[in-house]
């Protein structure tokens, strides 16, 4: 019986929507469709764009934050003291102009010979006398004597050292041995040649090489002006090994 | 090819796949249609109702997920949206007024054979059915339209099966009783 019933009505039920709200309702499913592969392609251009902006935003700040540091030095004239308390103007008006603070410099005292003799090395290179050796020429067959001047080097050097470091401590600075090697050959380096045309001690090497050469090349005129020369120079040191 | 499921069609959709509304539409058009005809009994409002429902399941296709069956989710809808409706004017009462009459047994005289007379019987039967009130001819439209299965129809409807059952047996007999009338 119940199943007559519903028989019945399945055949009976025919009716169906209309062809227009068919495709009305086909058309907004299609267009949903379309509408979201479109908005997806602009969501890619919104990232990127966003991506973009904030790379440039990010860069802006940081120029502006460099720019900001530079100008952050504000010359007092450009201050608008009206917003300042009255008491407190004055106060500023008043104050003594800002100056840099000044660093310790460092007092040196002038290098003398008392102070080099004090050191007590200069003496000794003073002092010292050169060795000529004389060697003989293996190509030629006559006996020729060739003076040479050997200057102990290591002494030299040690002097230089030994004479910037008392220089150092004298003044009241302490540095360590590394500082003191360095600062003292280069200053070395620069201060001895004129501390030894003050005090006449000895003439410069190359002084004598030139002399030695005027000699060895029978030039005695020429070798007995240098001479001459270089005894005023240095009347302290001793040139009667040239006088022969 | 196998024909693809209405989940896989929706979720095809989901991926604004067109075509699979398309099919999902032809398969669901007609009996959702006569679902809101029979319980509205006006084809414009039905019309209406109907336009709303597939514009909601057009609109609402990102956020579709297979919970349940495509076909318990539409009906869901199309429930909730009666239900609306009803309220809105003002017709809840009346409409949801449960006839608990006992059921009638009786026997109708039908020959399947006879066009015209089968014809004459659906025709009544239709009639029949919109004046029932509106939880049992849901039931009964559900299952004959729809043809969801009674724990369906309770499983949608948030209801114990045994009132399901009840609903729909209760609508048979009113049906039944209508034409013995005639």
């Amino acid at each position: 019986m119940n199943n007559s019933i519903e028989n019945l009505y399945k055949k009976g039920s025919n009716e169906s929507s209309t062809a227009s709200l068919d495709n009305l309702i086909l058309n907004a499913a299609k267009q949903s469709c379309e509408e979201n592969t479109s908005t997806e392609g602009s969501r890619k251009w919104l990232y990127l764009l966003s991506t973009a902006a904030v790379l440039v935003m990010g860069i802006s700040v940081v120029f502006n934050l460099q720019n900001q540091n530079s100008e952050m030095k504000v010359s007092p004239e450009s201050l608008d003291f009206s917003i300042i308390k009255e008491d407190l103007r004055t106060k500023i008006v008043t104050a003594p102009p800002l100056e840099p603070h000044p660093r310790p410099q460092k007092k040196r005292k002038p290098i003398t010979p008392e102070k080099v003799n004090q050191a007590g090395l200069l003496g000794k290179i003073a002092s010292q006398k050169p060795t000529i050796q004389l060697e003989q020429d293996s190509d030629t067959p006559q006996i020729e004597n060739k003076p040479q001047i050997i200057f102990e080097k290591n002494l030299l050097e040690e002097s230089k050292v030994k004479a910037i470091e008392s220089e150092e401590t004298s003044a009241g600075f302490s540095q360590n041995s590394d500082n003191v090697m360095v600062t003292g050959m280069r200053r070395a380096a620069k201060v001895l040649p004129d501390l030894n045309k003050e005090n006449n001690l000895s003439p410069e090497p190359i002084e004598i090489n030139k002399l030695e050469q005027l000699f060895k090349a029978n030039n005695f005129k020429q070798a007995q002006e240098l001479l001459e020369k270089l005894k005023r120079k240095y009347p302290s040191y001793d040139f009667t090994r040239y006088n022969n | 090819m196998t024909e693809r499921s209405d989940e896989e069609l929706m979720l095809a959709f989901k991926e604004d796949e067109a075509t699979a509304f398309n099919i999902l539409y032809g398969r669901y058009k007609d009996a959702l249609y006569r679902y809101f005809l029979r319980q509205i009994k006006n084809e414009s409002i039905c019309q209406e109702l109907f336009q709303d429902l597939w514009m909601k399941v057009i609109y609402s296709k990102s956020n579709y997920q297979v919970k349940a069956t495509f076909k318990t989710w539409l009906y869901t809808l199309a429930h909730n949206r009666l239900v609306d409706w009803y309220r809105r004017n003002n017709l809840e009462q009346k409409a949801f007024q449960e006839n608990t009459e006992d059921e009638v047994d009786g026997i109708i005289n039908w020959n399947p054979e006879d066009e015209l007379q089968t014809k004459r019987l659906s025709k009544e039967i239709k009639q029949s059915v919109g004046k029932l009130p509106f939880s049992q001819r849901e039931v009964f439209l559900l299952h004959n339209d729809a043809l969801l299965t009674l724990p369906q129809i309770a499983e949608m409807l948030g209801e114990g099966l045994e009132k399901i059952k009840s609903r729909y047996r209760y609508a048979l007999g009113r049906l039944r009783k209508d034409l013995e009338k005639m």
